[in-house]
Formats: structure tokens, sequence, C-alpha cells
């Protein structure tokens, strides 16, 4: 029997720390029903100071669009090893992007922010058109973009 | 006389012709047809190769169009938005029913191995749907 409760011990012990440092994070942008091209989209976080961190995710289907996502693009320079295993589609007017992640813990409620950048070509280029804390607070919360975003919330 | 022959000859010629050329063109044919099937089926298996390989090609006549008229051989000019599909897929190409991910693009996957930038937990893979 001791042998049992070592091992179950032991692979408790394994287990919870990456359980608590990680959270699954799921990002939901609504876009507006607006008459044009789909909508290219660069999600990424800034921390407390507003310096650029990382990108999310990147709803953009060609490169050579990359730099009407202004915000995003001024700061990665529009490097495909930034969004490199997490870019999409671009999104069609009235759709919605549910993006799922596994996200840092230290992250949150940390003044870590999320931003959104939207451009639809020949159209809009809204540079953080959504720009949110990732704290516990904010869970759940609708808040509306500027130009085409009708609703952005996040759940965790 | 030598006319009389000349003139068989030259019957002789095209019969000979007539016989050889048709297995040659239908040879051509089938191996047109064997050559496009062997693209298809590899481009379903990679279709991000085969893309670039369609791009190669694009270039290479490019290419030769911009040594007579001093063309811009980005291939990219073709403004036809055919990425902005509103259900976020991509437009058929040409080459059968490959969907052809955007060339210059080749090294990102949607939804894989997120890049190291201390946001993701180490191992986990984003998702992401359209709806």
């Amino acid at each position: 029997m001791k042998p049992l409760w070592t091992v179950l011990a032991l692979t408790t012990a394994l287990t919870l720390p990456s359980i608590a440092a990680a959270r699954e994070v799921t990002l939901t942008t609504t876009l507006r029903d607006y008459r044009g091209e789909s909508a290219f989209l660069a999600l990424y976080m800034t921390d407390a100071n507003g310096a650029y961190v990382g990108s999310l995710w990147l709803a953009a289907s060609k490169a050579r669009y990359y730099d009407s996502l202004s915000d995003w693009y001024r700061a990665t320079g529009g490097s495909s090893a930034e969004v490199s295993g997490i870019t999409g589609a671009s999104v069609g007017a009235g759709r919605t992007l549910t993006v799922t992640l596994d996200l840092a813990d230290a992250l949150i409620d940390a003044g870590y922010q999320i931003h959104i950048d939207t451009a639809v070509e020949h159209m809009y280029s809204s540079p953080s058109e959504i720009v949110v804390p990732l704290a516990t607070a904010g869970v759940g919360v609708p808040v509306a973009g500027r130009a085409i975003i009708n609703s952005f919330t996040y759940t965790m | 006389m030598a006319k009389q022959l000349l003139w068989k000859m030259g019957v002789a010629a095209v019969a000979l012709a007539a016989i050889l050329a048709p297995p040659a063109i239908a040879q051509d044919t089938t191996s047109r047809a064997e050559q496009a099937t062997q693209r298809l089926q590899a481009a379903a298996a990679n279709p991000a190769a085969a893309c670039a390989e369609e791009s190669d090609e694009r270039h290479g006549l490019f290419d030769k169009i911009g040594r007579l008229f001093e063309h811009d051989d980005d291939d990219d000019d073709d403004d036809d938005d055919d990425d902005h599909d509103d259900d976020g897929r991509r437009d058929r190409h040409a080459r059968g029913d490959v969907r052809c991910a955007p060339v210059d693009q080749s090294a990102v996957q949607n939804g894989g191995q997120p890049p190291a930038n201390g946001l993701f937990n180490p191992g986990s893979t984003p998702r992401a749907q359209l709806n």
C-alpha cells in the first residue's frame, strides 16, 4: 500500500505546479457587419508599461498586408517568427473568431494588456482597437472596438 | 524516272510519318496526364510545397516576360484578393482541388507550436475557430 501512496504523492507533486502555472484563456472577437473584405487581426500582449511582450494570434493570410496592423507591425517588424504556429485566416464581416490559448498564470492580474489591431483592405486600419487588461475582473465583460470590432470578451 | 522515284519516296515518307506520329502524340498525352495525376497526388500530400512550386513556375514565366518587357516579376501584384473568403478558407488555385497555403508564410501554421515568447504554456497548442 505504501508504494501506491508514494507514487500518488509524487505524481500529484509533479502535476500540480504545471496546472498552477498555466491557464486556458479563450479570446472571442466578433466583428461588425461592415461592407468590405475580410479583416486582418493581430492579437498581442503588452506589459504594464505598454511594451510589446508577444503575439497571441494573427488572423491574416498574407504577409504583404502585415504592415496594415500598424502597432503590432511597429513592435514586431512583421517577423514570421513572432507568429509561427499562431496564424490563421482573416475574419469576415459579422463573423466571430474564437482563440483558445494556454497562457502563463503570471500574466493574469499583473498589468498585462491584450491589444487587438485590425485592418480591412482599402478601408480601415485601426491600431490597438481593443486594449484590455488580462485580469480576473475583466472575465466575460464585453468591450466594443472603435472601428470594426462589435465585441471582445475573454474567459479563463 | 528520277522524278518518279522522288515522288514515291515523298509518299513513303508521309506514310511513315503518319504511322509513327499518332503513337507519339498519344504517348505525349498519356505522359502529360500521368504528370498531372502525379502532381495532384504530390500536391495533396504536401500543399505548401505544391504552392511554392507553382509560385516558382509563375516567377519563371514572369522572368521570361520581364526580359522582353522589363516587367516587374512580383507575382503578388495580382490583387485578386483571393484569400479573402468570408468563410476563412482559401480559394482554389488552378491545380486541382489543392488549397494553397500562402507561399510567403510557408513556415507559419495554424495552431502549431507557439513561439517561445513567455506567454504560452510550453507544449500547448493554440487553436482558433471562425463562426
